[in-house]
């Protein structure tokens, strides 16, 4: 049932996040014509952009959590013959598959607006460092991302479900989402702060460190990765017991 | 073996303050029509809510087929909302794969059937359906299941007479043996000949419920004059 979820969530918003990425994209080979807004694709360019696309992302998901489960269209969703849990699931995996759609897009686009030659880009493309440093950004952004959408879930459900105090059930619930994502981010770069110096952990992941140090790095990424999968757990689980418990759709 | 449905025992649920429903208890049981009848605000989609698995938070008993509403019921229960549940970008023909993936008990064919008769294009967005034709494809895809029971909340309200007839012929031509319908209403005089029994509430209560036709003879009056007395402010 989960896959048949996973399908019908995939409709659901696929046009919208579809035309995202083209856009995103566009922005990439629009730019460098653009002399004007020349900006160098720096690592802060990527950064940047990756953020507004995440805010932007996370924004149409949580509306899709809210209108998909607690608007009308949760008498349809509630209704079917499936858990809670694995309608949670499903608009998690769902949310984590979109916002990992608009990074390779940030990706693509920041591969256009260097302008690259066919022989440099197969280069790139054939290269193993290349696609360890794409799997690295990767696993970063869904560290932070993920808990994050868990956080916002959890606050959106447990709004929306309340009767009485709404006001101050909405200030509760955005709470929520903030300091749970903070714990959780903060949670899973426990191991790459204790580096204390940022930069020297993201130049031991790729380029010229020893073996060991390059397993370092990765095994703490992947420590990171399993802490904030485990708040998301926590998140989906306390998402899941306030619709299970406390279900009022209106 | 009972041939109980739905078995409803002291259910109470408030919205903070305010309390819908007060200790309601009734059952219905296999091969009843039953009209649950009362005014706007009386409790009627609250229960029926309830029934669908769509309210958690109540206390008292609510059985479909002895179990407490959950994933089992859901696939038992053929719930039509008050309001449009599909999604606006949805075609019709979607809509019928949707609940063919999700309802065992779907008849795919029958559904098709139906909503050639009611004039429903399968091609069209549901957005692009008018009020009539969204509530007709509720209906079809609700009948088009092979339910134990049938929840139906304010099935003809919104719908001008001759639609209503429609509506009505399509529950009754596709409600199969073994299965009940509870069918909420607040507009009696055209449906009441169909119900076997009824469920009056008011502000949360049960205020008079039985046999339909021995209530009929019993006050002397219809199911409407009957509704009309009782709700008479």
């Amino acid at each position: 049932m989960l896959g048949k979820l996973l399908k019908l969530d995939i409709m659901f918003g696929w046009k919208k996040f579809a035309a995202m990425a083209v856009a995103v994209v566009m922005t990439g080979i629009v730019l460098p014509y653009i002399r004007k807004f020349y900006v160098f694709p720096t690592w802060g360019f990527f950064v940047g952009l990756c953020l507004i696309i995440c805010a932007l992302c996370l924004y149409v998901c949580c509306q899709y959590f809210k209108s998909n489960l607690l608007g009308s269209e949760g008498y349809l969703m509630f209704t079917l013959p499936v858990k809670s849990g694995s309608i949670v699931l499903s608009k998690l995996i769902t949310a984590v598959f979109w916002i990992n759609v608009m990074f390779c897009a940030a990706g693509a686009a920041v591969v256009f607006k260097m302008q690259y030659t066919p022989a440099e880009l197969f280069q790139i493309i054939s290269s193993v460092d290349m696609w360890k440093r794409v799997i690295f950004m990767l696993i970063l952004c869904n560290i932070v991302v993920i808990p994050i959408i868990a956080s916002v879930y959890l606050a959106v459900s447990s709004r929306n479900i309340t009767v009485k105090n709404k006001l101050l059930n909405g200030i509760i619930a955005e709470i929520i989402a903030v300091v749970g994502s903070w714990i959780a981010i903060r949670a899973s770069f426990w191991g790459i702060e204790l580096y204390n110096d940022s930069e020297y952990y993201m130049s031991l992941r790729m380029d010229s460190a020893s073996k060991h140090e390059f397993m370092t790095a990765w095994m703490i990424l992947i420590i990171g990765f399993a802490i904030s999968m485990l708040f998301t757990a926590i998140y989906g689980i306390l998402t899941n017991l306030i619709i299970k418990k406390r279900l009022n759709l209106k | 073996m009972s041939d109980v449905i739905l078995d409803i025992k002291n259910v109470y649920k408030s919205y903070g303050d305010n309390d819908v429903l007060k200790n309601v208890s009734f059952s219905v049981r296999q091969n009843r029509i039953v009209g649950l009848l009362g005014p706007n605000g009386s409790g009627k989609t609250t229960l029926i809510k309830i029934i669908s698995g769509l309210l958690s938070d109540y206390s008292g008993r609510a059985e479909i087929c002895g179990m407490a509403p959950c994933v089992e019921t859901k696939a038992l229960v053929s719930y039509l909302p008050d309001r449009m549940s599909l999604p606006e970008w949805m075609t019709v023909k979607m809509a019928i794969r949707l609940f063919a993936d999700f309802f065992a008990d779907f008849d795919t064919e029958r559904a098709r059937e139906m909503l050639g008769t009611l004039g429903v294009s399968p091609d069209k967005r549901i957005g692009q359906l008018s009020k009539g034709m969204k509530e007709k494809l509720q209906l079809c895809l609700c009948m088009s299941r092979r339910a134990k029971l049938y929840v139906l909340d304010e099935p003809i309200a919104g719908v001008d007479p001759a639609a209503r007839d429609v509506i009505m012929s399509t529950i009754l031509g596709n409600f199969g043996e073994g299965s009940s319908i509870l069918l909420s209403t607040h507009i009696i005089s055209d449906v009441e000949q169909i119900f076997d029994d009824v469920i009056l509430l008011r502000e949360g209560r049960v205020e008079l419920m039985g046999d339909a036709e021995e209530l009929r003879r019993e006050h002397g009056k219809s199911i409407d004059q009957l509704f009309r007395g009782v709700f008479k402010c």
